[in-house]
């Protein structure tokens, strides 16, 4: 019970200057040239290899410029009222129902967006520093949850991914979904039912994905999940109600797949989250301030320059009053929201590191429900078509859930969150009827729409450090596998912002420097 | 202007950047294996194939490390967040003294059933399997004899099942009654070939997530299932035993937590085809026959 923090694979002194020799090749100042050599081992010149396109490379090479962000307000707080109300008379300042006057002005870390991904980070967050250890605030600009994707989402959880760091973070999702109920209770409060149902994940391929399936099967079996694949025929044995048409394998999730209930996980990790301190603030982000600091000027390395780090937000709370909080890191979680509000960090207005913008915007996508009494039975896995049509039992009443994602030209407008039924009868039916005989005599019940925090750039999540903003962390853009991968993300910020480095699963890959230097990192299964 | 924070903070994210930008695909970056236990996982396992069976390693457990203030004295620490940890309050309230002794308790009982691979190594998966549960208070039959071989009371050495590998031994029927086996300790029966009977009446620890495991390893197999008196069972689990294609008797009672159970046997009957179900009173003797249409 009592052992040492896990630390990272420590590198060898001897063996640590080399490193710094041979990695040093993107830098905001080309100093490679006149880096002073530490070993004799290696005589070669330090050769900077161009990581990043070539007309890129000159911009990066000269500076970075952030531009002006926010100008300092002064928050006015009437003095009289101040006194009454601190001493608890007017019953304003209670932080339980967003009714604080006394707004916290501090704060060591500043999560915005207050979503599955928010509520994890916080969680894990406090739960380091319970007490008195770490002031957390959650910046949620909606504690209703009305248009946040967690709450309207499928709830799917698989580990049927091609990347490597996909599949592990979902292998400790399911692990910490299945400690969830102990690890989210405490005194009073009881530990969230996240009604796990454990019922597998199957994808369909045709000829031309076959390959791609096996490979994705071999890479998933060599990390620990267990996936089976099936030939056509045993598909049709297994499930006697699917037509195996222009299937030529098909791969299903064995264990640790099904779909669970995120309404009950975000529920667990705010509730836990507030009772151990974390605040959360219902205001929406509008703008952040920074500060100047001056770096002095470093022989052999650069001149001197200034420096402007991100020092306070402004956030606009209901009734239009504008308020600020002081933080020392910041973590960007709002989902579908944070190509938007990273802006007001000036990450997209700049040139340099600040050139690119968090390329994560909203996407809409339908969720259909309707009722087929001819339609497979129990053993109903979360199906996903050659198509991209995907489907799955809901209940036992014999109701069903399915949706598609859009081809790039049909993408739906992203102002409201209305349902477009026409998507229903032209793509997605047609694809489960013809997949499942039963599903031709159906009764669409309802629909709903969410956003998926859609990376334009690769589809997966951007986890880590901004290069300029250092105190920017982000935590976003997983394109509709979020949900899943929330405790694993939580766990993985926490160490970064804790520790300085990723200790159980490496998500280096992750970070927000392939955006810059334009080296996206593909996901093959995407639903 | 020149504009640069620090030579360190560059350097570091650099050879971050580089290392992440140069790794293709195919390439995975190391993880970090942890210190906690004396038993290392590997990560990458390579499957073996055994008559067109795969076996499969289950994922490593990632158990979760308190640490104490001695660990302060060692090198290649962070200070920072010790200082964090530092001003977490000792709970001393009755609650926080029975999470304190409740964790510890915990974690001696996964301790005492990690899966050990070393020992799968050496005797083969089924004598594994056998050791281990016998040596828990639990029943192995092995195919081929008749009699439960189980725990000479007196004595703590097991002399009736060899300490080598013999291949002969395979097991049929495990009796875990009243066992505290927990999701971990389920690790150490894997790739069984042909165990065709389980019974794990009365653990009090089986839950959902145990039944999908169990569903998961031996759902061409297994033809007996108990699963009386788990008081954590819902009917999410008992609707997952429909992945076993072979069940021929199952036997419920005792899930206070199992709405909809009458529903849910019900239409395992209908998918499942040889299946018998104790235990479940159905209210209305005409809803034994296997129906056709759903409610």
């Amino acid at each position: 019970m009592f052992n040492r923090a896990v630390t990272a694979a420590q590198l060898k002194p001897w063996l640590k200057f080399n490193y710094i020799l041979k990695n040093v090749t993107f830098t905001v100042r080309s100093f490679c040239n006149s880096c002073p050599r530490y070993s004799n081992k290696d005589d070669e010149p330090v050769k900077p290899s161009i990581l990043v396109p070539e007309d890129f490379q000159a911009e990066l090479d000269g500076e970075t410029y952030c531009p002006p962000l926010a100008q300092p307000i002064k928050p006015h707080v009437h003095p009289i009222k101040k006194s009454f109300d601190l001493l608890g008379i007017t019953g304003r300042n209670d932080p339980k129902t967003h009714n604080n006057l006394y707004f916290p002005r501090h704060c060591d870390i500043l999560i915005i967006g207050g979503g599955i991904m928010g509520c994890s980070i916080a969680y894990w967050l406090k739960q380091r520093g319970h007490d008195n250890g770490l002031r957390v605030i959650v910046v949620e600009q909606d504690p209703s949850y009305t248009r946040a994707s967690t709450v309207l989402s499928v709830g799917g959880l698989r580990q049927q991914f091609s990347l490597p760091e996909n599949i592990e973070m979902s292998l400790y999702g399911a692990e910490f979904l299945r400690k969830s109920k102990k690890l989210l209770s405490g005194e009073g409060l009881e530990g969230p039912d996240v009604q796990f149902h454990p019922f597998g994940y199957l994808f369909l391929a045709t000829e031309k994905g076959a390959d791609q399936l096996i490979a994705n099967h071999k890479l998933q079996t060599s990390l620990g999940a267990k996936i089976q694949l099936l030939s056509a025929n045993k598909l049709k044995q297994k499930f006697p109600w699917i037509n195996t048409d222009g299937v030529e394998l098909a791969s299903l999730g064995l264990e640790n797949e099904g779909w669970f209930d995120p309404w009950s996980l975000l529920n667990g990790f705010r509730n836990k989250a507030l009772e151990m301190g974390v605040e959360f603030v219902k205001a929406e982000t509008v703008g952040f301030e920074t500060q100047e600091t001056i770096v002095p000027e470093q022989p052999g390395i650069g001149d001197s320059g200034c420096y402007h780090k991100l020092k306070r937000v402004h956030v606009r709370l209901v009734d239009g009053d504008i308020r600020t909080i002081d933080f020392s890191k910041c973590v960007m979680a709002a989902g579908a929201q944070s190509g938007k509000v990273s802006k007001l960090a000036g990450i997209g207005l700049g040139t340099g590191l600040l050139r690119n913008a968090l390329p994560v915007e909203p996407r809409k996508r339908y969720v259909y429900c309707f009722h087929a009494p001819e339609g497979p039975g129990l053993d109903c896995p979360l199906t996903v078509d050659t198509t991209g049509s995907y489907f799955r039992r809901e209940g036992l009443g014999g109701h069903y859930v399915a949706g598609k994602s859009p081809t790039a030209n049909e993408e739906p407008g992203v102002a409201n969150l209305d349902v477009d039924y026409t998507f229903f009868d032209q793509q997605v039916w047609p694809d489960v009827a013809l997949r499942v005989p039963g599903f031709e005599n159906i009764k669409l019940k309802s629909a709903w729409s969410g956003y998926y925090d859609y990376n334009t750039f690769d589809q997966n999540g951007v986890i880590g450090i901004h290069p300029y903003h250092t105190n920017f962390l982000f935590a976003t853009g997983f394109s509709g596998h979020g949900l899943q991968q929330a405790p694993a993300v939580g766990r993985a910020i926490m160490e970064l912002v804790l520790e300085g480095k990723f200790l159980t699963i490496d998500l280096s890959r992750f970070a927000f420097d392939r955006v810059i230097a334009n080296q996206p990192v593909f996901e093959q299964n995407i639903v | 202007m020149a504009i640069s924070y620090s030579r360190l903070t560059h350097l570091r994210l650099a050879e971050k950047f580089r290392r992440s930008c140069t790794s293709t695909s195919s390439q995975r970056p190391v993880p970090v294996s942890s210190q906690i236990s004396k038993i290392d996982h590997k990560k990458m396992m390579k499957p073996e194939k055994k008559e067109d069976r795969v076996i499969y390693e289950l994922p490593k457990v990632y158990v979760e490390e308190n640490t104490t203030g001695l660990a302060l004295f060692s090198s290649n620490t962070n200070y920072g967040i010790k200082v964090i940890e530092v001003m977490n309050a000792i709970k001393f309230t009755p609650y926080g003294l029975r999470q304190t002794w409740d964790l510890f308790q915990e974690d001696k009982l996964l301790r005492s059933q990690i899966y050990i691979k070393e020992r799968a190594e050496f005797l083969g998966p089924e004598l594994a399997t056998a050791h281990f549960l016998c040596f828990r208070g639990g029943k192995v039959r092995f195919h081929g004899q008749e009699d439960w071989i189980t725990q000479d009371p007196d004595s703590d050495m097991l002399t009736s099942l060899p300490k080598f590998y013999v291949e002969s031994y395979k097991v049929e029927a495990a009796d875990c009654s009243k066992m505290t086996l927990i999701y971990e300790g389920l690790e150490n029966m894997k790739n069984m070939e042909n165990l065709k009977w389980l019974s794990l009446e009365g653990c009090p620890h089986i839950d959902d997530w145990c039944l999908d495991r169990i569903s998961g390893e031996y759902g061409n197999t297994l033809e007996y299932l108990d699963i009386r008196n788990c008081h954590r069972v819902t009917d999410k689990g008992i609707a997952s035993l429909s992945k076993m294609k072979k069940l021929k008797t199952l036997i419920l009672g005792g899930h206070p937590e199992a709405k909809n159970l009458e529903l849910v046997c019900l239409m395992l009957e209908d998918i499942l085809p040889e299946i018998t179900i104790r235990g479940i009173v159905y209210c209305d003797e005409s809803l034994l026959k296997p129906s056709e249409a759903k409610e």
